[in-house]
C-alpha cells in the first residue's frame, strides 16, 4: 500500500463519460462537488444519516458522503443536476406542484430516492414511499407535501 | 473534505486482504467493508487513520450460499443482497426482517453490510442480537494463523470490541438453518425514526415435543452485547400477558451489574427497563408470524 496518491476515476455522470483524478478514499459527494462541479448532492451530516447527499449510482440510491469515490468508478452517477431534460422530470414536476419543499436543502435526496423507486416499481403504495424516503431527513415541510407530490405520481 | 486521507489498498482476495492487514498498523488502519461506519470515521480529528483497505473487490465477500444445514454469507453481504434473495431458506428469516427494517433508508439498506455491523460491535445496532440469536459462527481470517472460527456467543467482547485480533478480518458468516416450523419475531425501539436502536429483541417460536410453543428471547441494543434472557414457554398465544411480562423483566433485571448501555440517545437505567418491553413485543411478533 502506498502513500495516498490520487488515483484516476473512470465514471458516467448524469448519461456523460468523464475521468477525475481523486484521492480514492476521498467522499464520492466531495469529489461530485469539487471536482466534477454538480452540486445537487449537498453536504450535510457527514455520517450517513441526513440523506442530502442521496445519488444513484447504477440506479440505486447511496449517501454519497459515505461512499468511496473509487467505488464509483466504472459505474454510472446520477444526481439532481442529470434528472430535468427539456423539462422537469416527473418527480421534479410532483414536487412543484405540491410544494414539496421549503429551504430546498434536504430536496436532493427526497427526489432521487422517489425516483428510484418509481423506476424500480410498477406499483408503489403509500408504505413503499414511506420507506423510500426513510432515510432522508427534512427539518421544513413535516414531509407531508412530500409523501403527497410522491402519492401525486401513483397509477399516472 | 475528510480529516485524513489514507493511503488505500483494493485486494482482490482474502489471502491479499490479510497480508496487507498484518503489514499495516492496526490502530490506524481500517477495513472498509459497506463504509457506513469507516467513511465517518475520516472525518473524525480524533482518530488517526492511515490506511484504508477495500473489501470490495474480493467476489467472495459478497456471495450467499447454502450447504446442507448452513446459509453462509460473506462478509461483505448488504442488507439489500439479502432481501433481494429470491429462494429464501438461502436467507436466514430473522435477518431478512432485521434487514427490512434497518435505519437509514434504502441507502444504508444498499450500503451496510451484516459483516461490518458484527465488526463494529455497536451496542445500540441490530445485526449483532440478530446474529447471536441465529447462533452464528464467525470465520476469520490471519495471514500468520490462518482460519479460526467463532462461535457468535464469544464474538462480541464489549462495546464496540470484538474477539477479531489486530491482524484478522471477518470473511463468512455461518448461519444454522432453522428447524421446520421455527418462526421468528423481532421488535425494536428507537427514538426517531432516523435514530439508533434504544431496545432490540428476538424471539424464535419452536413446538416442543409436549406440544407447547417456546419462545427462546434474545435482547441486544439496551445491553452492551446481545444476550440470552431465557426460554419462555405457551400453551399458545393467549397465554402471552402480564405474567409473561413479569417472568421477563424477572430474567433481565437478574443479568449483572454493567450489562446495560448507556449513550447519548438514553441511559442504563432507560434501556433495562424497556429491554423486557421489546422481548415481550418480539414473542408477540413471532406468534404473528406463526398465524401468518
Amino acid at each position: 500500500m502506498s502513500s495516498a496518491d490520487r488515483k484516476h476515476l473512470s465514471l458516467t455522470l448524469n448519461g456523460k463519460t468523464i475521468t477525475l483524478l481523486s484521492q480514492p478514499s476521498a467522499p464520492l459527494v466531495d469529489v461530485l462537488r469539487d471536482e466534477a462541479g454538480v452540486k445537487g448532492p449537498r453536504i450535510g451530516c457527514r455520517n450517513g444519516d441526513c440523506g442530502a447527499c442521496t445519488v444513484l449510482i447504477d440506479d440505486e440510491p447511496y449517501k454519497s458522503c459515505i461512499v468511496a469515490c473509487a467505488r464509483a468508478d466504472g459505474r454510472e452517477v446520477e444526481t439532481l443536476d442529470g434528472l430535468a431534460k427539456d423539462t422537469l422530470s416527473a418527480v421534479q414536476e410532483a414536487f412543484w406542484s405540491h410544494n414539496a419543499f421549503q429551504c430546498g436543502y434536504c430536496m436532493s435526496g427526497h427526489i432521487l430516492c422517489l425516483v428510484a423507486l418509481f423506476r424500480q416499481q410498477d406499483k408503489v403504495t403509500r408504505q413503499d414511499i414511506d420507506d423510500a424516503i426513510a432515510g432522508n431527513l427534512c427539518r421544513c415541510t413535516g414531509y407531508q407535501n412530500i409523501v403527497n407530490a410522491a402519492l401525486s405520481l401513483i397509477d399516472r | 473534505m475528510t480529516a485524513w486521507t489514507p493511503a488505500f489498498a483494493s485486494p482482490v482476495s482474502v489471502a491479499e486482504a490479510a497480508s496487507l492487514l498484518a503489514a499495516f498498523p492496526s490502530a490506524t488502519t481500517r477495513l472498509l467493508g459497506g463504509g457506513t461506519h469507516v467513511m465517518s470515521q475520516l472525518n473524525d480529528t480524533t482518530r488517526t487513520v492511515t490506511h484504508l483497505i477495500d473489501l470490495s473487490g474480493i467476489r467472495e465477500f459478497r456471495t450467499i450460499d447454502q450447504c446442507d444445514q448452513t446459509v453462509t454469507l460473506g462478509a461483505a453481504v448488504t442488507y439489500t443482497s439479502l432481501l433481494s434473495v429470491k429462494n429464501s431458506q438461502c436467507a436466514p428469516p430473522l435477518l431478512r426482517k432485521i434487514a427490512g427494517w434497518i435505519t437509514g433508508g434504502p441507502q444504508i439498506r444498499n450500503q451496510g453490510t451484516i459483516g461490518g455491523s458484527a465488526c463494529y460491535a455497536n451496542p445500540a445496532s441490530d445485526i449483532p442480537t440478530g446474529l447471536l440469536a441465529l447462533e452464528a459462527r464467525m470465520v476469520c481470517v490471519s495471514a500468520e494463523r490462518g482460519v479460526r472460527i467463532v462461535d457468535i456467543d464469544k464474538f462480541f467482547k464489549g462495546a464496540f470490541l470484538t474477539t477479531l485480533a489486530d491482524d484478522e478480518l471477518l470473511t463468512k458468516i455461518d448461519v444454522p438453518v432453522d428447524r421446520p416450523g421455527d418462526v421468528w419475531g423481532y421488535a425494536k425501539l428507537k427514538t426517531a425514526e432516523s435514530s439508533w436502536p434504544v431496545a432490540v429483541a428476538a424471539a424464535r417460536l419452536r413446538k416442543a415435543a409436549s406440544g407447547a410453543w417456546l419462545a427462546h428471547v434474545t435482547i441486544g441494543a439496551s445491553t452492551v452485547v446481545p444476550t440470552h434472557v431465557g426460554t419462555f414457554e405457551f400453551s399458545n398465544d393467549n397465554d402471552v400477558g402480564r405474567e409473561t411480562l413479569a417472568h421477563i423483566q424477572e430474567c433481565v433485571n437478574s443479568l449483572p451489574a454493567g450489562s446495560f448501555w448507556t449513550d447519548e440517545l438514553v441511559s442504563d437505567s432507560y434501556r433495562k427497563r424497556v429491554a423486557s418491553s421489546a422481548a415481550f413485543k418480539a414473542i408477540l411478533d413471532a406468534f404473528t408470524e406463526r398465524g401468518n
